[in-house]
């Protein structure tokens, strides 16, 4: 890693929004530990990387992994056992559409509207290229329409 | 971003409900807690893992494996086409760096093919921002570069975006395999104006030498189907000479009729390929062991689920 890397300053800056990019992908009730994982992972693997930027990607990468097997182990996304704040019916719709999505694209939907990150940047947390980043974020957006309109149909139906 | 679309604000307001309860401060605390007992230790304690990179991953896998046909396309011609194979005697080749190699063509050839397939104006207007190759001769498996491939991390992420009709293998795309490649690219050839897409799915495993294929070439106009009855080429990687390549049949459970290959290879690899038609789609399956008999089950599991 380069001179003047500060692990402790890069954890107190980054904790939050790799926190709420875990969560996103493995439910509020794992993010912690997911987060957490991850940053351990990376200070262990500190000398491997030679800049801030290799350590921001190796980070994601890691916490997507860990949020995957997470998934895997448990089959299924895990919200904590209080209830969750109130909601309107429409957003709702869309909760159980976003958990419908698969993990990848949830994260790349989460990085792109909610951390406007642009796709260079989402294409380097997966390791993949911008084009792949653009097509996976178009696919997801295009899933989440035929959710809601599928549900929007159901709810007519009634 | 602004939030003009009302999608992105929904999607801003779902997600803020579902990650509001994790506290980073906990996060900071623990690691800086486990930190501080890691730095004590001198030893650090390797966590890396290795996964298994054998092909009886893959057979275990292929037991399960069930092959499903996506919706189909809105714009498809459906088309009915048998396949023909005809094997050549290897020819000998200057392949790499003056070395003679031998190289074996099955010479593919499609019968009663009337038809093409058409994709979506947006799923082709991505392809054309790539770099199209300009083939004008027989099909190959070289690798491809970064720019003029669009990657996939699985078979039904591809069905999906190309909503084509394009058979799908999610065991096979989800296996443990760091060395898996699943990819797409353009061909716009310039002699005959050929037209068409491959998806390319690999498993190589480096430490056995032992790789798995599935190639799925979409024609897009007649020129293409022309073109893909120049043959496929299997490169042999030393004296073969006296090498044969024997084939059989079997059927797919919707009644493709496909022709299964064996081809011999140097230190006793084979490459084990079945071909078919499905709906305007030519498919190849591909193992390259040195087990036949394992290799031919791996094959033959595929082909007959497919359905």
């Amino acid at each position: 890693m380069e001179e003047g890397f500060d692990f402790e300053a890069y954890l107190e800056a980054g904790a939050g929004k790799l926190t709420g990019y875990c969560a996103a992908i493995v439910g509020s009730a794992d993010a912690e530990d997911a987060a957490q994982e991850a940053y351990l992972r990376l200070w262990r693997n500190l000398d491997r990387l030679p800049n801030e930027a290799a350590a921001n990607s190796f980070l994601y990468k890691t916490a997507y992994r860990i949020c995957v097997d997470l998934l895997r182990s448990r089959k299924w996304f895990r919200e904590p056992d209080r209830p969750p704040a109130q909601s309107d019916a429409l957003s709702d719709g869309m909760t159980a559409a976003l958990l419908k999505l698969s993990p990848a694209d949830r994260a790349v939907v989460y990085s792109r509207v909610v951390e406007e990150e642009d796709y260079r940047e989402i294409a380097a947390r997966f390791g993949k290229s911008e084009v792949w980043a653009r097509k996976r974020f178009s696919l997801a957006r295009k899933k989440l329409r035929q959710e809601l309109e599928k549900e929007e149909k159901h709810n007519g139906g009634l | 971003m602004a939030d003009f679309d009302p999608l992105d604000r929904r999607i801003r307001e779902s997600f803020s409900r579902i990650t509001e309860r994790a506290d980073s401060g906990r996060v900071t605390a623990a690691v800086r807690e486990k930190l501080a007992g890691e730095k004590e230790r001198s030893t650090e304690n390797g966590m890396n893992m290795r996964r298994s990179k054998k092909l009886t991953v893959l057979l275990a896998a292929a037991l399960t494996v069930i092959l499903l046909t996506t919706a189909a396309a809105a714009a498809v011609i459906a088309v009915q086409a048998r396949m023909k194979i005809e094997i050549k005697p290897p020819e000998p080749v200057e392949f790499r760096e003056g070395k003679e190699e031998y190289m074996v063509y099955h010479d593919v050839k499609t019968e009663e093919q009337t038809g093409s397939l058409i994709l979506s104006d947006e799923v082709m207007a991505t392809f054309e921002s790539l770099n199209p190759r300009g083939e004008d001769s027989t099909m190959t498996t070289q690798l491809i570069d970064e720019g003029s491939v669009i990657p996939f991390d699985n078979w039904q992420e591809a069905a999906d975006w190309l909503n084509c009709g394009l058979m799908v293998n999610p065991d096979l795309g989800t296996l443990p395999n760091e060395n898996f490649r699943l990819h797409a690219y353009y061909v716009n050839g310039e002699k005959y104006h050929n037209r068409s897409i491959s998806v390319i799915g690999t498993h190589s495993y480096p430490d056995t030498e032992e790789r798995v294929y599935v190639d799925a070439f979409i024609p897009l106009n007649d020129e293409a189907w022309e073109i893909y009855n120049g043959g496929v080429a299997v490169v042999l990687r030393n004296d073969l000479k006296e090498a044969e390549t024997v084939s059989d049949t079997l059927l797919t459970s919707l009644g493709d009729e496909a022709t299964l290959v064996f081809t011999p290879g140097n230190n006793n690899f084979w490459d084990i390929s079945a071909h078919f038609i499905h709906e305007g789609i030519i498919y190849r399956i591909s193992v390259w062991t040195n087990d036949r008999a394992e290799g031919e089950s791996v094959v033959r599991r595929v082909v007959e689920n497919m359905g």
